[in-house]
């Protein structure tokens, strides 16, 4: 059923992961959505209130770097762009996010690509043209950060979404 | 040079150098050694053979090998009937996880039928949910004598049994928290018939599950089975997960090293290693010269790395993942590959990085691992390969080159790390023969 290091698989999801992150990105409108990347500022006021902690908003160049700070101790970061959209979401912490809320219509390939290739049980690394990942999850602690390449505004350096 | 790596050249120079042959060959070599160390008594068999053989036919069934994935087998037995007990192979070693975990699936139904799970107080079988980066363990406790050698034997350790029939609903707070709806809970979907977590610490959750109730970890159910329902509660440091090696009957409770072999940069079909139990305790595990390396006291785990000038705090040396995981300037695979995530020079690239304890840790404001107290001890440089991760042979389960993206601020040291080396892994609060330091650190 699931695909593991099924590697013809992948290549056989990409159309679908596509399909999935344009539709994402042609409805990047503000819309009532339990969802953050691809989605737009109405989703961040629900993490905001589902992770229970206040939202601290710096302006940068080109985008809005928005920081939620959970009960937990695991602090959201949410990229937002001029146009109101979640590029890039990460994450540090003792505990785990939601990625379910978190990634919103990205979720379905994260799972698919997460499982295209096997890496161990601490690990989630993904480069694809669609979704870059890349998530440390130890047994007390978890950190990570994920955005979708076609939503990151000209002249942000990726390196720099943490 | 410590004796456990000089007597595991020895063996990698009698295999030359083909690691698939030989297996567990150091492991006798060692025991006829004699050392002026410590506790004398040789006689104990504290070994078990290491194979990173890419898995059997039921867990990898048509996917192919899995490249570093490191397996023992553990015998474990019925409390209620100790003769009820049954080998199980293809369990991974992890070095960031606490806990033996097996998958119900491979147990016979006899030793099933009599490990069932603890109950509360309140009479309720006690369910855990282990979260992985990748998905989620599910399934009951049981409390069961372990084996690990014929001298090391545990008795009545809670362990879990990953199970998905017949059993309670995953609770959608384990989903949550593990934040991924995937099980793992056949040997097909966890890459093994079980996990044998000996990272530093003595319980998987530790005080914050025996203070309050932490979603994604222990549950009370109303039954063990599928008509159950299951709730969130605290447990008791005692009852969660144990470290199995720090609860052995033997005085070898205090750490343990890990040997594997050199392997060609171009990797190899298998190859075969050692897991000593107890670090400075027999005439075959001492600490010797090892570089210690203090890993934070909070989380157990990170500890500093240096890599192309970059701090690394959240650093992890990690045999549970199967490559070295850190971002860098090197070509990575195309994104639409088969191992887009990957790293694939053209040809193999020699690297350098600087590996140092730090004593705590912290996430600043930003969720970014901080270090808050010091970092400690000898920075000591490490070299390392990264090969091409498209050309490596498909059948090969040993790949000592292979190489992938990272998470920021972090370089994971996976399994390739611990090729060509012995690494000591010793227990919070323990300390071993030959260093004042306690623990939790890592050694090599």
């Amino acid at each position: 059923m699931h695909p593991l290091r099924s590697k013809p698989r992948l290549t056989a999801l990409l159309p679908r992961i596509t399909a999935v992150l344009l539709c994402a990105a042609v409805l990047a409108t503000p819309r009532p959505a339990h969802s953050a990347l691809g989605a737009g500022l109405d989703s961040l006021v629900q993490d905001q209130q589902l992770l229970g902690g206040a939202d601290v908003v710096t302006p940068m160049t080109t985008y809005d770097l928005h920081e939620i700070r959970a009960a937990s101790g695991t602090t959201v970061r949410e990229y937002v762009s001029r146009q109101g959209t979640v590029f890039a979401v990460g994450w540090g912490g003792p505990s785990h996010p939601n990625l379910q809320q978190l990634l919103g219509n990205s979720y379905a390939a994260y799972q698919a690509a997460a499982h295209a290739n096997r890496r161990g049980h601490h690990i989630v690394s993904i480069d694809t043209p669609d979704l870059v990942a890349s998530v440390l999850r130890l047994q007390r602690t978890s950190s990570g950060q994920i955005y979708v390449p076609a939503l990151v505004p000209p002249g942000v350096a990726t390196a720099s979404l943490r | 040079m410590s004796r456990v790596i000089s007597v595991a050249l020895l063996a990698i120079a009698a295999g030359a150098l083909c690691a698939c042959g030989g297996g567990g060959g150091g492991s006798s070599l060692l025991t006829s050694s004699s050392s002026g160390s410590s506790s004398g008594a040789t006689s104990v068999v504290n070994t078990l053979p290491i194979t990173i053989d890419g898995g059997t036919a039921a867990i990898v069934q048509a996917d192919g090998v899995i490249p570093n994935f490191a397996y023992v087998s553990v015998t474990i037995c019925a409390t209620s009937s100790p003769a009820n007990c049954q080998t199980i192979d293809h369990v991974q070693i992890d070095t960031q996880s606490v806990g033996l975990r097996i998958m119900g699936s491979v147990l016979n139904s006899s030793l099933l039928a009599a490990l069932p799970p603890p109950t509360t107080s309140g009479g309720q079988p006690v369910f855990e949910c282990a979260p992985f980066a990748d998905g989620y363990s599910w399934g009951p406790l049981a409390t069961a004598n372990i084996e690990l050698t014929s001298d090391e034997t545990a008795s009545s350790v809670p362990i879990q049994i990953i199970e998905d029939v017949n059993v309670p609903a995953v609770p959608a707070d384990c989903v949550d928290a593990a934040g991924s709806d995937y099980p793992e809970s056949t040997p097909a979907s966890f890459g093994a018939n079980g996990l044998l977590g000996v990272g530093t610490l003595l319980q998987d959750c530790g005080p914050d599950c025996a203070a309050e109730t932490i979603p994604g970890s222990y549950y009370a159910c109303t039954s063990a089975t599928s008509s159950g329902t299951c709730s969130d509660i605290t447990m008791s440091l005692a009852a969660q997960l144990q470290n199995p090696v720090a609860v052995l009957a033997s005085s070898d409770t205090n750490g343990v090293a890990i040997v594997l072999p050199a392997v060609s940069s171009t990797g190899a079909a298998s190859a075969s290693g050692t897991l000593y139990l107890g670090v400075g305790t027999e005439s075959n595990n001492a600490l010797g010269s090892a570089t210690i390396f203090e890993v934070d006291n909070l989380y157990g785990q990170f500890l500093d790395t240096q890599y192309t000038g970059v701090d690394l705090p959240g650093s992890v040396l990690d045999m549970g993942s199967n490559a070295y995981y850190f971002n860098s300037s090197i070509v990575p695979c195309p994104t639409n590959s088969d191992y887009s995530g990957f790293y694939c020079p053209s040809s193999t690239l020699a690297e350098s990085a600087a590996i140092q304890g730090e004593s705590s840790v912290t996430f600043d404001a930003q969720g970014q691992i901080a270090v808050s107290g010091v970092r400690t001890g000898t920075q000591e440089s490490v070299n390392f390969d990264i090969g091409n991760a498209e050309s490596f042979n498909t059948s090969f389960a040993a790949l000592p080159t292979y190489g992938a993206t990272g998470s920021s601020g972090s370089f994971d040291w996976g399994l390739p790390f611990f090729y060509n080396k012995t690494l000591f892994v010793v227990f919070q609060g323990k300390s071993a023969a030959g260093s004042s330091q306690v623990g939790p650190y890592m050694a090599f």
